[in-house]
């Protein structure tokens, strides 16, 4: 008979990993709805209160349309309240950033150790993962942004030398717009290759303590001659969660949305001759916070159900692909 | 004779489950149709509208008249585009999947080689019947939201034909192509799937039940999920796939030859053109006694559980 160890160590094609994914959510479930509904409710509340402070601030806004544009009537006043609901929607943005790199770094360690045939508890997963891995996990994660940006600056720079070339020697705008778009694709082909060739480093700060620098270079490693399945698998999972996900919530998410929509047409249907009255509109709007606070809420909690465990198991297929399950003393590894 | 089917795809190793197989292909199809054919009906919008479009065709128009106006517009490559997907996503692709994860034996498996000539008069009939009841179920959207009533006539566009041609895509592409593809996705194999590990009557209430939701219609949604629960339950009783083909096809082409007749007030329609209550009411009678019909069907031919 197999041991649980041996079902989860192993090369992986998709109705493997498939397969296995929904198996060990059996075993993580719990600890990924617990985290989830803390991490994630916080950013909910925020995400909801920036989008109605937003709307409100539109109103606002148009309320006092007329005097925006007047000499002294461009005021604090009037756009103060945008710039709070901003801020708001950063500081969603924030949490969500710091709850889903926590619960997937939590999630990821239980399942790998999961796979290796052993329980860790609840609690002493989150707090090894919050004392020895989170900070790391942090710097990785704004290592990898500042790579992003000098990708992004050193697009422009090359943008603006083309341009000076362009213009001045070959005066030539079509020539400039040419260079700009083979540029821009070239940019994105880049960003998806280091996407790709960099989405487990996390992984390998979490697993195999590697160093922030160390994680990026092994995950490059295990990646590389892997390329195209790992980019084929992220996409499959990405088109099979949001549907899922999707297919779930519509429901309750229509359901909040249903009176808005028939606010917004009455409001339509009350213009005259094509005159819409935009201020009921908006008004109509302040209320959509509630679904779309509660649609991410939901879409977090199934992505973060899913996701952490199969990257966890697709990570031990490229191990495993690279003969580092041969010796016993790696199987045994993941069992210390 | 019984003749055992081969299941040798990658989901049907011993240590796996082919009902996660079958709710990932769901979703591999389900995600892919949708996102496809929306890219590319969006760019035809776009250019559409970069190219035709001029701002003071809508001035001084009703939004609704704008919005029926645009509806009609897009009609045609939407109808293309629908058609297209559903034959090469919900058949095609699924098809590649379930011959690499569960069988090759698709005739078989699908039951594509039971032709049940009751189950077949049964979803003849069913198709008529549930029409009436199927419209009163989904009437309380309008009675609670009257301006919906108002909305609907606008995309009303999509399903009117103006000519004859039109009159046969609307046939084709919602007559025929749903009848043959998503009986294929949904009956043949993910309720057939779901049959062999789930207890009756869960298979068919959770396949009919996603087929519901696979709609992404929240008004219709209660009518939706009884059409496919009972497409289920009648592939359930008759094990033939083209007892649901045959209700399927009739169903939808019903509602498109009554969407664009006028038959005026007689006794089965009011001058709104909605169903009169009497008809309403013997439809529900027939229904029942459809369903009467069928358990007392399957008492008779009771099928095995477990039998792949």
């Amino acid at each position: 008979m197999k041991s649980k160890k041996e079902q989860y160590i192993q090369k992986y094609s998709l109705a493997d990993i498939f397969d296995k994914t929904i198996k060990m959510i059996k075993h993580t479930w719990k600890d990924s709805i617990i985290l989830s509904v803390v991490g994630f409710i916080p950013y909910a509340i925020a995400m909801g209160a920036g989008l109605f402070f937003y709307i409100d601030a539109i109103i606002h806004i148009i309320a006092n349309a007329k005097d925006i544009y007047g000499s002294h009537n461009f005021t604090w006043e009037n756009f103060s309240p945008l710039l709070f609901a901003m801020g708001l929607m950063l500081l969603a943005a924030l949490i969500f950033a710091f709850a889903a790199l926590f619960i997937s770094a939590c999630i990821s360690l239980k399942t790998y150790k999961k796979a290796g045939g052993k329980d860790v508890g609840f609690k002493e997963n989150a707090l090894y993962i919050l004392k020895n891995k989170f900070g790391k996990l942090l710097l990785q994660g704004l290592l990898l942004i500042a790579i992003t940006i000098g990708l992004y600056v050193a697009f422009f720079i090359a943008v603006f030398i083309i341009g000076l070339i362009s213009l001045l020697v070959f005066k030539s705008y079509a020539l400039y717009i040419t260079f700009v778009i083979f540029l821009g694709l070239a940019l994105l082909g880049v960003q998806v290759w280091l996407f790709i060739a960099l989405s487990f480093s996390a992984h390998a700060v979490i697993i195999d303590d590697k160093s922030i620098t160390g994680g990026l270079v092994r995950s490059f490693q295990l990646v590389q001659g892997n390329w195209w399945r790992v980019l084929g698998y992220n996409l499959l999972l990405g088109i099979v969660l949001s549907f899922a996900v999707s297919l779930a919530t519509f429901p309750i998410i229509m359901i909040f949305l249903l009176p808005i929509y028939i606010r917004i047409f009455e409001s339509i249907l009350n213009g005259s001759g094509g005159d819409i009255d935009f201020p009921t509109i908006f008004k109509a709007l302040r209320f959509i916070y509630i679904p779309l606070a509660l649609s991410s809420f939901v879409q977090a909690i199934g992505y973060m159900l899913v996701t952490p465990v199969f990257k966890t198991l697709f990570y031990i297929d490229l191990k495993y692909r690279k003969g580092e399950f041969a010796t016993p003393q790696e199987t045994e590894k993941i069992k210390a | 004779m019984n003749k055992k089917i081969k299941l040798n795809g990658s989901f049907e190793a011993s240590d796996k489950n082919p009902v996660i197989g079958a709710f990932f292909l769901i979703c591999i199809c389900g995600g892919i149709y949708f996102l496809i054919p929306a890219f590319m009906l969006n760019i035809y919008i776009v250019v559409d509208a970069l190219t035709s479009y001029r701002i003071d065709t809508f001035a001084g128009k009703d939004y609704f008249d704008i919005l029926a106006q645009y509806y009609n517009s897009i009609k045609i490559p939407a109808l293309l585009v629908t058609g297209i997907a559903q034959y090469s996503i919900l058949f095609g692709l699924s098809l590649f999947l379930i011959k690499k994860w569960h069988t090759k034996q698709i005739k078989e498996y699908f039951y594509y080689n039971r032709f049940s000539l009751p189950g077949v008069i049964v979803g003849i009939a069913s198709a008529f019947v549930i029409i009436p009841v199927v419209e009163f179920i989904s009437y309380w959207s309008y009675l609670l939201f009257p301006i919906l009533e108002k909305m609907q006539k606008a995309t009303s566009g999509l399903f009117t034909a103006y000519n004859t041609f039109e009159m046969i895509l609307l046939l084709f592409v919602i007559g025929v192509t749903p009848a043959f593809c998503e009986e294929f996705l949904f009956r043949g194999y993910f309720q057939r799937t779901l049959q062999r590990k789930l207890k009756t009557p869960w298979h068919f209430i959770i396949s009919g039940s996603i087929f519901a939701l696979f709609h992404f219609q929240l008004l219709s949604l209660p009518a939706l999920i009884v059409i496919g629960i009972y497409l289920g339950f009648l592939y359930y009783v008759f094990r033939s796939i083209y007892v649901t083909i045959a209700a399927h096809f009739l169903y939808n082409s019903t509602l498109i030859i009554l969407y664009n007749s006028d038959p005026g007030e007689n006794f089965f329609f009011t001058a709104a053109g909605d169903f009169q209550l009497p008809v309403v009411g013997l439809a529900f009678l027939a229904f029942t006694g459809l369903i009467v019909f069928c358990i007392l069907f399957l008492r008779r031919n009771k099928p095995v559980q477990k039998a792949v």
